[in-house]
């Protein structure tokens, strides 16, 4: 069954007690929150547990949700604030892209009739150097780009997750795609990058 | 690539379509009921304590050297031209309304006041008096009723005064139940504001590729160059109409430009209506009313896009622009296959259509779309959640209306993920 209320009358009605409100919106959003997260730590067991304290997070601050952003980007800053702490608490870096979820789903779900062993080789190396060189980007920037390209959220609803404005995240777009260019033209993907530009 | 990155720096084509379909590991629909079960039993069994005010701060530090781009820079002509492209582009039919609004914007963003002020001048005494409907309670300008005759626009304002600019923006936004009549006004001025973004662009980025900004162009516009020596020749294939999308040019003995607006000779006065090839028509009024009727001045929209009021409200390539699409010059080869931008910038038209299909869902599905070589789409296919429902069809309705320009290769197939709104 599809439900029709806003996000906002789901809040509204998990403030005033409504349980099956928030479930409901937890339903809704749950698996775009464990997107975000498995491409910020890139770890599938990391996101799960994310995702889910983000929504207890929220939950245990409703009150505190004022109503000027939208509650989807309210949940997204409680997601990206999450899993910067687990970035930051992790003792040692993870071991590499063997143990990748996102190579993994970039590999299966997006071709997964492929058949051509030389292009599904093409392909892996592909969304490795690809997830390379987000991870080489700072965190702020990695961020940003992960939010607008890889999320699809818009300059302005990014700005509203971020903290900062429009502007600001159009630079960081801007700069994270000419590095990731920079990267990936190193690897052989794409020309490399005229240094007179 | 979406259309607010268009403009970034470019990855390869793989890449680009990996960064923006990138999935995550899906689950069954089980799997998901689990998780959220999981997750509100974890909220009932969660401590009543709330959580840390830093969780809701803004997350990230800025960057070293961190600036800001501007959404639409000034200077960015190209966002302009593209972002015509993709409006024109769009297969749905714009209403006069969204097309003076988009045109009226970009003129405020390129227009200083004063340029503004001469505008509205131009603009707007016929439509505001002459089809103002009888139960139109709105008060009327008394320069617009004929009480106080129109000052000229140095009077009215100084130059630097940004009131134009507001105004004009203003009546461009107002909802539709109060905006009412101005459309002809509101098309006048988005025809004037492309006209001169385009002439502004093409009269100062002459390295540009004409492949990277213009799209095929048809013979008409081949005819209009050869009239026209001194016009530049991006200007000309701009004003090309283009058979698919408006009605065919009739070559006239006059010069080729005329030939190349067929509409604007033909004096039509009908309500426009949401046809492309009928957009021309409003800029057709404009042309009657001004003392330049049947002069198409390219040349000078070309060469002055900031000069008098005459040149900016009544030229006609502005009218014209929306013949501006998939046609490239004659001596560029065709492609074998559309360009990632250019596919982007038509999936991008018609995505807010699509993603409005998946209203209420949870998740996005995914749709593989298939370009014919004239550039139309020949079908989609969905998969996902959509699928076998209601969404699907309304999903296909939507997508078929992208158009990429023709390319040489028998097909061209993408997926891409419509995500719900």
């Amino acid at each position: 069954m599809v439900d029709q209320e806003s996000d906002r009358e789901l809040i509204e009605a998990a403030r005033t007690g409504d349980g099956r409100a928030f479930g409901r919106f937890v339903r809704r959003h749950q698996r775009r929150v464990f997107r975000l997260a498995i491409h910020l730590v890139t770890s599938a067991a990391e996101a799960e547990d994310i995702a889910q304290e983000a929504f207890v997070r929220a939950y245990g601050a409703l009150e505190r949700f004022d109503g000027r952003s939208e509650p989807f980007t309210w949940l997204y800053r409680i997601t990206v604030n999450l899993s910067l702490n687990a970035l930051r608490s992790r003792k040692t870096a993870r071991s590499g892209p063997l143990d990748d979820p996102r190579i993994e789903a970039a590999l299966v779900e997006r071709r997964p009739s492929h058949s051509d062993p030389s292009r599904q080789l093409a392909d892996r190396e592909l969304a490795t150097a690809l997830a390379a060189g987000i991870d080489s980007l700072s965190e702020t920037l990695r961020t940003t780009l992960i939010l607008v390209t890889v999320d699809g959220l818009s300059h302005a609803e990014a700005g509203e997750v971020l903290g900062c404005p429009e502007g600001t995240v159009a630079w960081r777009v801007h700069e994270a795609r000419k590095k990731l260019k920079e990267f990936l033209a190193n690897r052989g993907h794409g020309p490399l990058p005229d240094k007179d530009a | 690539m979406s259309p607010q990155d268009r403009s970034f720096p470019r990855l390869p084509d793989d890449a680009e379509a990996l960064l923006y379909e990138w999935p995550a590991p899906d689950r069954s629909a089980l799997a998901w009921e689990g998780f959220s079960s999981d997750t509100l039993a974890r909220i009932d069994s969660a401590p009543p304590s709330a959580p840390a005010q830093t969780l809701f701060e803004a997350p990230l530090p800025a960057e070293p050297g961190e600036g800001s781009l501007e959404p639409e820079p000034v200077e960015d002509a190209p966002n302009l031209a593209e972002a015509a492209r993709a409006v024109l582009a769009a297969s749905d039919p714009m209403s006069p309304k969204e097309l003076a609004r988009q045109g009226l914007m970009a003129a405020a963003r390129r227009r200083p006041a004063a340029e503004a002020a001469k505008l509205e001048t131009a603009a707007g005494p016929h439509p505001e008096t002459a089809v103002r409907p009888a139960n139109d309670a709105r008060p009327v300008p008394p320069s617009r009723t004929g009480a106080v005759p129109p000052r000229p626009p140095s009077e009215r304002r100084g130059p630097a005064d940004p009131a134009p600019l507001r105004e004009a923006t203003a009546r461009s936004e107002m909802p539709p139940a109060t905006q009412g009549p101005p459309i002809g006004a509101a098309v006048l001025g988005a025809a004037v504001a492309l006209a001169a973004s385009a002439a502004l662009y093409f009269a100062t980025r002459h390295d540009v590729a004409p492949s990277a900004v213009v799209f095929p162009t048809s013979e008409p516009a081949q005819a209009a160059r050869t009239a026209q020596p001194s016009t530049p020749s991006v200007v000309a294939s701009v004003a090309a109409p283009t058979p698919t999308d408006t009605a065919p040019a009739t070559p006239s003995s006059n010069s080729g430009t005329a030939a190349a607006t067929p509409a604007i000779s033909s004096g039509t006065t009908s309500v426009p209506t949401p046809a492309l090839a009928s957009r021309t028509d409003a800029p057709t009024k404009s042309k009657k009313a001004s003392p330049s009727a049947g002069k198409v001045v390219l040349p000078e929209a070309a060469e002055a896009p900031t000069d008098d009021s005459n040149a900016a409200t009544t030229e006609a390539p502005a009218a014209k622009a929306p013949s501006a699409l998939p046609k490239a010059p004659a001596d560029e080869p065709t492609p074998n296959r559309p360009s990632v931008g250019l596919v982007q910038a038509a999936v991008g038209s018609v995505m807010m259509g699509a993603r409005s299909c998946l209203a209420g869902q949870d998740s996005g599905s995914v749709a593989t779309v298939t370009f014919g070589s004239d550039g139309r789409v020949r079908s989609v296919s969905i998969s996902g959640p959509a699928a076998a429902t209601p969404a699907e069809g309304c999903l296909k309705s939507a997508l078929m209306g992208a158009r990429v320009p023709p390319f040489s290769d028998p097909s061209y197939t993408l997926s891409l993920t419509v995500r719900p709104p």
